[in-house]
């Protein structure tokens, strides 16, 4: 038995393997296990044979396990691409795909999955939410279609499409994976590609691969890494000694407001942030048992944040079992993953509340009423156990150390996988896999009672929060595949014929009152789920391993939608030409590689980011308690019409892709380009529905248009390889744009949605307007005096009819880059090895909530209290203007280049078996910015009291034997 | 086919199996008046916004009502209410566009429910079914009261009724007359359906409503339809009258205390509000809350523990013509906190200046706190007897027929009567002009969310002749566009509705 | 600096040019056009952006190089439209030049925009005012042997309505006495034709009082009568007085100052006044809050909050437009 990879550690499926001087054979199944029997016992050779590859040989003992390392006999054939529903060779793959291996990985990058892979990718960009460990990441394949459709890729881990709404509670579903666990992560990007997962793979689809047990002796790796982080930068505020003088500058003739002012010079941020200290630990068995591949690893992280409280720990187990029954004919893998995910989630109102709580106040003034925490108190803050200032900032270190917010995940993904190769006809297999994928979180958001910022239901009463929330995924799917080289005609045809069925199951209920129970709040419930199901086809054709047609087709239905309009077609089609394999340049070495891919294809989206899974049906819904109304001597629970409607369908997006492939001097310069353009139609979007149809104001339904488009391009290059130093440089580039063409149903070209509140009942900053990018920003035009200082409140009045107001708004520019780029590099130099990779965005624009939130006249509320501004406040000195917040001031470009990750190690000479590696390095080393905000870097583009990302050292060691 | 598993969700199919569905229902379309959703304050709302409390009916019509006018400012910047005060909105103004939707929405639902009667009775059995055409009657009522403020908000608007199902349909704009015929025959028609005066359950509308509302729109019918319905206004306010049911509250201030349920002998219908059972940051939880800052004792004096939100005041041009004694001594209507505040208003952010308006409380008339730190207990009254006696001499004073002048004096007289507490206050036939109506109306009845209604037919809204601090957004007051007496169709919905025209002016 | 700086104000700021009215043109202001409006146009002031300005136009005399201008009005727009009456009035009363007449003024156009001042040049043109010749409060005098017959010296009666004059006249002796429509004897003068009746031919004798005293005299010019009544006195009536509403506080005639005065203790309450110690003749506030101000026929009582000792006076002359007046002073 054993298994045959590639040089990347793919498997390789279909490889022929034989005994030298039998005819005993086989082919590796799609995970590249083979098994042979009737074997005569003693030292045999074993042969493997395989389109693309150079023929091996690996003498073995008689039922040992053996690990094929096949070479490719050129570049371009070498990899095997993982499509969904099986793989095929690279050399066949006809979609835009891009591949990461564990190998390619961002060293250090141990909280989350992510992270391990930012930046690598062209195309694809991932984006941390906050610099709290575990945190969640917004992942754009080719940016977002949707409007109010989700824009998350479809993630698939070991062939289980798994569920990536975040869960209350949890962070992030990429972060409850250990990074270590994984082989490759493999993204399909474009729609010829992706249309086998048709309904779900408008944005992309991430196939993740975990590592697997190999025949051989048994092996043991132990990876432990340390670290330290720390905040790189401060908000700048102003201090105490500042404070004091800034507000007796303004409001110097006021003596009601200096009388608030105190004596001390507290820096809060400091009072709030750490350096902060995180361990993580995997350690891995893989082997096999008797004839049993295994691997077995067990992980666990321990990171705290540098918000102090913060704390994120992580515990996983992974079980991968792959047996092999039936002579080899039944192929079984087994996947087992185990989390268990306890977070303290900190107040994280204590980031804002740092900013602007008043320096020149102590942390602890001794009063008994506050639990001794400086507390605003009305009457002018005369009496420090007086009644409190509710609407005043908090004090961030009383929210910080009163404050109990925990919550425990448990999320438990496997499945058995069963491929079958029929006895009758070995080239075709049928695969049956079975899924699940069930999580479980729940926690608390506790406050003590006499703290000041709790306040609902009971003045000052604290705060009970509990929550509970679960989720059941079952997945069940069946497919034929069918591989057969038919020699005659040059050609090779792969078909795949299959079902898929899968069901989504989700529930959660949430309780509050306050400490003493005086006044709890009704139960917050819910019970929702919905199912998918498809059926699917592709079939693959290869002439003269030239030529590649790869056709698919998908008919998709979701419980989501009615009965008529359930079902959606998804089909696709690509073609590819292997230039290199033409006569003209068969026997260039300058150009190793050089092929053109054309695809198109149609992908549907349903996934509505709301826990309504019946927008279709017409609904009543029933009040809780503390909305019932009065008739006579009775309350009673009212009943409300849902808005709905019935004929919602299909949001899709259809894909035109042209791409090369090329690689020259002898494959030293490698990479590919690729071109796409998208159209997405009948967006699932939330609009306003016409006055008197419906039920609620706003409703969903397929509404709109958007067009997309990019350019893509990635270059490897092998710098150097030579036997003591290699050196690897990565480099890609993105465009991308999208650009909504409609928003309503009868043409009509005016309509806006605005969204993206900011400070004030109804500012939103952002909007969607017909013919410019989704999610704009949508601001007033600042006016500047000749020093190129904004005047207070003077904005131009764009329509001309000498009044301001809300139709002088415009679109002014887009939180999202329009290039991205992205730089890595690996060298190793005898037993040193050293790697760095980053990234550039340009023309991300970021509305800097934090500075449009400072001004003069935010220095002191009427409801008497102070407030510090940052140093903002200093540049426009704004104090009575409104709306000054609303001004494209504070639209700031936050292109940036960030330094992702610095990484040095060194290997020890092997004693025996044991092989050890330390290493140390640097998470976001710098970032280069014209940006004013604390970090640039912010998915959606509205910086407002962003947990800060930390600057993170490491040290590491790696143990195998 | 999926059937929703959570059995809060109930589809169409089944929900009228059980009759008390009915009932639910019905409380649904007065919740509708404060209320946001279907879970507390916040949560399962029927229109969204950044802030589910700006959806409730009630905070929107008075924030256009009062904050559009002279008796109130507003101190939080927001660039809608900004817009208000200044006469300066734009069809993009989120108010405007929330009030609309409120005002549809809440339509639609009084649609459904008549269908849903009409569609439904099956299996009932006879005072069930006597019970449920009880509840078509009322839904009736207050689909005409939704669009008697459709009609004075906006003028032109979308138009349908029952027999207009839901779905993707565009609908057809009535005009401003016509809508006045239609809501007008709707009351009269449902007038005979519904429980005599005072016999109604609390907070049902009964026939005295439906009069009151008839009075209300003859008395501005010249504004809706060009023709002047003076006679008809005397003719509803005398039903009222008559009826015998009604008489005034022995107390003024009691009205707006969270006991107020007792004054039922004045309130002719009230939203009622609840603090345990009925929570909306829409109802005169907002009116409290939105009112209550600088040196008021807000847990003590008002029944909200959880703060005041200093935001709204009275103008200084309000209070100054209203009431030149603010102090109550003379007319006890003058309900204002002014210490620690100044009468004169030259920053409208700064919440101290501009006097106060205490007159809505959480309080109890014996003194007590309402329940909930927040949620108040107060009800608000939507139609209440002083409206109709305002409404008879006003409409005697512009000449109705069947008006009696000696009558409307009398009336006057005792409104000033109880405002004074003895008949000190009482005036002559020759002070009861239209001038002295106004300010009467607007003595009985400030922030009871009247005011632009009366100041548009008095000719005073737009244009110069009554000025106000900030009115066209400079300090002293300027003169505004008169076709701010409208109010635009929402962008929003022009774009969605092909049928619609805008409003003159935008 | 900012990049995305577009909308920047100029260094020099364009001021704004007037367009309306012309230079040494004439506006005239007749009876007739008084609410039609006039329209001052200009050219806007260019900052460079498109700011919303706030425009102020005002207006002086001719060479006064606005020194004591009137402004006529702001606006955000190029154009300000008053009423021709409230030009007039600008130019008659605040700049103080004459009625019915032409003046030569000049207008300007001020606006600010961010510490920049920009001021239009000013504009001369011709106003011609127009002013309504000054109501005459018709009279009625009445010489009499009570006062040697002298019309210029006659105390008189006042028109109240349509034909009708009224008023009060103190006659420090009995006898003879006429109406007539002028300080003169040239004009109608009314005599005696039969009690209660007027005759215009003025050979005819006069009226004759009985007795001297304070009388109130009623007169109708066209259906020639009259009526009198003696009034002995005028007394204070009212919860605020010590007869209540039941006996008048009598009050006495001061014939060298003319007027009816008392001082005595008020209880807080209501105080009207009455003659005769009856109900016939009675008066009350117009405002029932105020301690001085116009006697009007009301039911309404001037409210006394405070009780104490106070001088109460009431003037019955009808020297002012206001009429009859009282004034309630505490001592
Ligand atoms: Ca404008
Ligand atoms: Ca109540």
């Amino acid at each position: 038995t054993g298994r045959v990879v590639d040089d990347g550690n793919l498997p390789l499926p279909g490889v022929t393997i034989s005994i030298k001087g039998t005819n005993l054979s086989t082919a590796a199944d799609v995970n590249g296990y083979f098994k042979l029997s009737n074997v005569p016992a003693g030292p045999q050779t074993l042969v493997a044979s395989f389109i693309g590859y150079k023929n091996l040989e690996q003498t073995a003992e008689a039922g040992a396990a053996v690990n094929l390392q096949m070479e490719p006999s050129s570049l371009a054939l070498n990899e095997v691409a993982v499509i969904g529903y099986g793989t095929v060779r690279k050399s066949d793959a006809t979609g835009s795909i891009g591949v990461v291996t564990a190998k390619d990985f961002n060293r250090g990058a141990v909280n989350s999955l992510q992270e391990a892979i930012t930046g690598k990718l062209a195309g694809v960009v991932i984006t941390s939410n906050s610099g709290a460990p575990g945190n969640a990441s917004t992942i754009r394949i080719r940016g977002g279609a949707s409007i109010n459709g989700s824009n998350d890729p479809l993630i698939v881990i070991d062939n289980v499409p798994v569920d990536n709404f975040l869960m209350g509670g949890a962070s992030n579903i990429l972060a409850t994976i250990n990074p270590n666990d994984i082989e490759n992560i493999t993204v399909l990007k474009d729609a010829s590609a992706t249309a086998i997962y048709g309904a779900r793979a408008s944005n992309g689809v991430m196939l993740i691969t975990t590592k697997r047990g190999t025949k051989g002796p048994a092996q043991i790796n132990y990876n432990v890494i340390a670290s330290l982080s720390t905040l790189p930068k401060h908000v700048d505020v102003y201090n105490g000694d500042e404070f004091r003088s800034v507000v007796n500058k303004v409001y110097g003739n006021i003596p009601a407001v200096t009388a608030l002012l105190g004596t001390e010079n507290t820096d809060w941020q400091k009072e709030i942030y750490q350096n902060a200290f995180g361990q993580d630990h995997n350690i891995s068995f893989s082997g096999s048992a008797k004839n049993l591949p295994y691997r077995v690893s067990l992980g666990y992280n321990n990171s705290d944040g540098v918000l102090k409280t913060y704390n994120f720990k992580r515990t996983t187990v992974a079980v991968g079992l792959d047996p092999s029954l039936l002579k080899n004919h039944l192929n079984i893998h087994i996947n087992l993953k185990g989390l268990y995910n306890t977070n303290n989630f900190a107040e994280q109102a204590a980031i804002g509340n740092a900013i602007n709580y008043d320096p020149t106040k102590p942390v602890r003034n001794g009063n008994t009423r506050w639990r001794g925490y400086t507390t605003w108190t009305d009457n002018g803050n005369t009496d420090i156990n007086g009644a409190p200032v509710t609407l005043a900032p908090a004090n961030p270190v009383a929210q910080l150390e009163l404050t109990d917010n925990k919550s425990t995940v448990r999320r438990s993904i496997g499945n058995v996988q069963l491929d079958y190769k029929m006895h009758f006809l070995p080239d075709l297999h049928a695969n049956v896999n079975l899924g699940y994928d069930y999580a479980q979180s729940f926690g608390h958001n506790n406050a003590r009672d006499s703290t000041q910022w709790v306040y609902i239901p009971v003045v000052a009463g604290g705060r009970l929060n509990n929550y509970e929330e679960n989720k059941k995924n079952k997945l069940f799917d069946f497919y034929l595949n069918y591989i057969k080289d038919i020699k005659s005609i040059q050609s090779r045809l792969n078909v795949t014929a299959g079902y898929s069925w899968s069901h989504f199951y989700n529930d959660g209920k949430s309780q509050s009152s306050d400490v003493a129970r005086t006044a709890p709040q009704p139960l917050d419930s819910y019970i929702t789920e919905y199912y998918l199901a498809g059926f699917f086809g592709r079939l693959d054709y290869s002439f003269k391993d030239k030529y590649q047609l790869t056709a698919t087709v998908r008919r998709d239905g979701t419980s989501r939608f009615a009965e008529d309009r359930r079902w959606g077609w998804f089909p696709a089609a690509a073609f590819t030409w292997r230039l290199k394999e033409e006569n003209f340049l068969k026997n260039s070495n300058t150009v190793s590689d050089l092929k053109l891919r054309v695809g198109y294809g149609v992908t549907g989206q349903q996934d509505l980011l709301t826990k309504n899974n019946y927008p279709y049906l017409a609904k009543y819904t029933i009040s809780d308690q503390t909305s019932r109304y009065q008739l006579g001597d009775a309350f009673y629970n009212t009943l409300r019409p849902d808005g709905y409607d019935a004929n919602i369908k299909w949001e899709t997006t259809t894909t035109t892709n042209f791409g090369l492939d090329y690689g020259f001097l002898n494959g030293r310069l490698s990479g590919a380009v690729d071109v796409y353009f998208r159209k997405s139609k009948d967006l699932l979007s939330t609009v306003p529905a016409a006055a008197g149809t419906n039920f609620s104001a706003f409703v969903l339904t397929n509404v709109g248009d958007s067009e997309n488009k990019g350019i893509e391009f990635s270059l490897n290059a092998v710098l150097a390889a030579k036997k003591d130093f290699n050196w690897n440089l990565g480099y890609n580039l993105s465009y991308n744009r999208t650009k909504i063409t409609n928003l309503s149903l009868n043409g009509n070209t005016g309509t806006i949605l605005q969204f993206g509140g900011i400070s004030g009942t109804f500012n939103t900053i952002k909007a969607h307007v017909v013919g410019s990018r989704t999610g704009s920003f949508y601001v007033y035009q600042q006016i500047y005096d000749t020093n190129g200082k904004p005047i207070e409140g003077a904005y131009a009045d764009r329509n001309g009819d000498d009044v301001i107001n809300s139709s002088d708004l415009y679109i002014y520019q887009n939180p999202d880059p329009v290039i991205q780029m992205g730089i890595n590099s690996r060298a190793s130099y005898k037993r040193w090895d050293f790697s760095f990779s980053g990234r550039l965005s340009l023309g991300n624009y970021n509305y800097n909530n934090v500075a449009a939130g400072s001004t003069y006249r935010g220095l002191y509320s009427s409801l008497g209290y102070l407030a510090n501004q940052t140093k903002a406040a200093e540049e426009t000195q704004f104090t009575t203007a409104l709306q000054t917040n609303m001004s494209d001031f504070y639209i700031q470009n936050a292109s940036f280049f960030r330094m992702d990750n610095i990484n040095i190690g060194y290997s020890f000479p092997d004693v025996k078996r044991l092989k050890i590696r330390v290493n140390g390095g640097v998470q976001n080393v710098f970032v280069i910015t014209k940006y004013k905000g604390l970090d640039p870097e912010i998915s959606g583009g509205l910086d407002n009291n962003f947990f800060p990302r930390a600057r993170m050292f490491q040290l590491g060691l790696n143990c195998t034997f | 086919n999926v059937k929703p598993k959570d059995p809060r969700i109930i589809t169409s199919a089944t929900v009228f199996d059980k009759p008390e569905a009915y009932k639910q229902f019905l409380a649904k379309l007065y919740a509708t008046l404060s209320l946001t959703g279907q879970k507390g304050e916040s949560g399962l709302p029927e229109i969204s916004a950044p802030d589910e409390g700006t959806t409730a009916f009630l905070r929107g019509y008075w924030a256009l009502q009062e904050v559009t006018t002279d008796e109130c400012i507003n101190a939080w910047g927001d660039g809608g209410l900004v817009e208000y005060h200044g006469h300066a909105w734009s069809d993009q103004n989120s108010y405007v566009n929330l009030m609309y939707q409120r005002l549809f929405i809440n339509i639609s639902y009084c649609n459904e429910m008549i269908r849903a009667v009409n569609d439904n009775p099956g299996g009932l059995s006879g005072t069930q079914k006597t019970e449920i055409d009880a509840y078509q009657a009322e839904a009736r009522f207050l689909r005409a009261y939704f669009y008697a403020c459709a009609m004075d908000i906006f003028g032109n608007v979308p138009f349908v009724t029952e027999a207009d199902k839901p779905g993707a349909f565009l609908p057809k704009q009535i005009k401003r007359a016509d809508l006045f015929n239609y809501v007008e025959s709707e009351l009269k028609a449902v007038a005979d359906l519904l429980p005599a005066p005072g016999s109604s359950e609390y907070a049902r509308a009964n026939k005295a409503a439906a009069w009151a509302l008839l009075s209300r729109i003859y008395l501005n019918a010249q504004v809706y339809t060009g023709s002047a319905r003076y006679d008809q206004a005397i003719t509803y306010a005398n039903m009222v009258i008559n009826s015998g049911a009604y008489t005034l509250h022995d107390n003024y201030a009691g009205l707006f205390l969270a006991d107020n349920h007792l004054a039922g002998d004045e309130i002719i219908l009230p939203i009622a509000s609840s603090g345990a059972n009925s929570r909306s940051y829409g109802d005169v939880t907002f009116i409290i809350h939105a009112g209550v800052g600088g040196s008021m004792d807000a847990a003590n004096d008002y029944g909200i523990a959880s703060g005041g939100w200093n935001g709204n005041r009275m103008t200084t041009a309000f209070v100054d013509t209203q009431f030149p004694d603010p102090s109550g001594a003379t007319d006890k209507r003058a309900i204002f906190h002014t210490d620690g505040q100044t009468l004169t208003i030259t920053n409208p952010t700064i919440f101290t200046e501009g006097y106060l308006c205490a007159k809505w409380k959480n309080v109890t008339s014996t003194g007590e706190i309402g329940g909930n730190a927040t949620f108040v207990e107060t009800d608000f009254p939507l139609f209440r007897l002083a409206e109709v006696y305002l409404n008879y001499a006003e409409a005697t004073v512009r000449g109705g027929a069947g008006g009696d002048a000696g009558k409307a004096l009398q009336l006057v007289n005792e409104l000033r009567a109880r405002a004074y507490g003895n008949t000190s206050g009482n005036i002559t036939s020759s002070q009861l002009t239209l001038d002295f109506l106004l300010q009467e109306k607007g003595r009985e009845f400030y922030w009871e969310a009247q005011r632009r209604t009366d100041l548009i037919r008095h000719g005073k809204f737009t244009g110069s002749d009554l000025l106000w601090d900030f009115k066209g957004g400079v300090m002293a007051g300027t003169g505004t566009a008169p076709h701010f007496s409208l109010f635009p169709i929402p962008a929003s919905d022009l774009q969605l509705n092909n049928n619609l025209v805008q409003n003159p002016g935008y | 600096k900012k990049d995305n700086i577009v909308a920047v104000i100029k260094n020099n700021p364009g001021a704004p040019a007037i367009t309306t009215p012309a230079a040494a043109s004439t506006i005239t202001i007749t009876k007739d056009d008084m609410d039609t409006r006039v329209v001052m146009r200009w050219n806007r002031a260019d900052y460079g952006a498109k700011a919303v300005l706030n425009y102020t136009v005002q207006l002086d005399k001719a060479g006064n190089n606005f020194a004591a201008p009137v402004t006529l009005g702001n606006t955000a727009t190029d154009s300000l439209s008053i009423t021709r009456a409230g030009l007039n009035n600008a130019v008659m009363t605040s700049l103080g030049l004459p009625a019915n007449a032409e003046s030569e003024v000049e207008m300007r156009v001020t606006t600010a925009f961010n510490k920049d001042t920009v001021t239009s040049n000013p504009v001369k043109f011709k106003v011609v005012t127009y002013k309504d010749p000054e109501p005459v409060r018709l009279q009625l005098w009445l010489p009499g042997a009570y006062q040697g017959w002298s019309p210029p010296a006659a105390p008189v009666i006042y028109n109240v309505e349509g034909s009708n004059y009224e008023g009060y006249v103190y006659m420090a002796t009995a006898g003879e006495f006429k109406f007539t429509s002028a300080p003169d004897w040239d004009h109608i003068n009314y005599g005696y034709e039969a009690d209660g009746k007027l005759t215009t031919d003025g050979l005819k004798g006069g009226i004759i009082v009985p007795s001297a005293g304070y009388y109130k005299f009623n007169v109708n010019v066209d259906a020639l009568t009259y009526s009198y009544t003696l009034v002995e006195s005028f007394g204070l009536i009212g919860t605020a007085t010590p007869g209540q509403w039941d006996n008048s506080t009598p009050m006495t005639y001061n014939a060298t100052t003319g007027v009816w005065t008392v001082t005595t203790d008020l209880a807080a309450g209501a105080l009207k006044f009455r003659a005769n110690n009856g109900w016939d003749l009675n008066y009350g506030p117009a405002v029932t809050a105020d301690l001085s101000g116009r006697l009007i026929q009301t039911n309404d009582a001037i409210n006394i909050t405070e009780a104490g000792n106070y001088t109460v006076t009431i003037d019955m002359r009808q020297s002012t437009p206001d009429g009859y007046t009282y004034m309630v002073v505490k001592n």
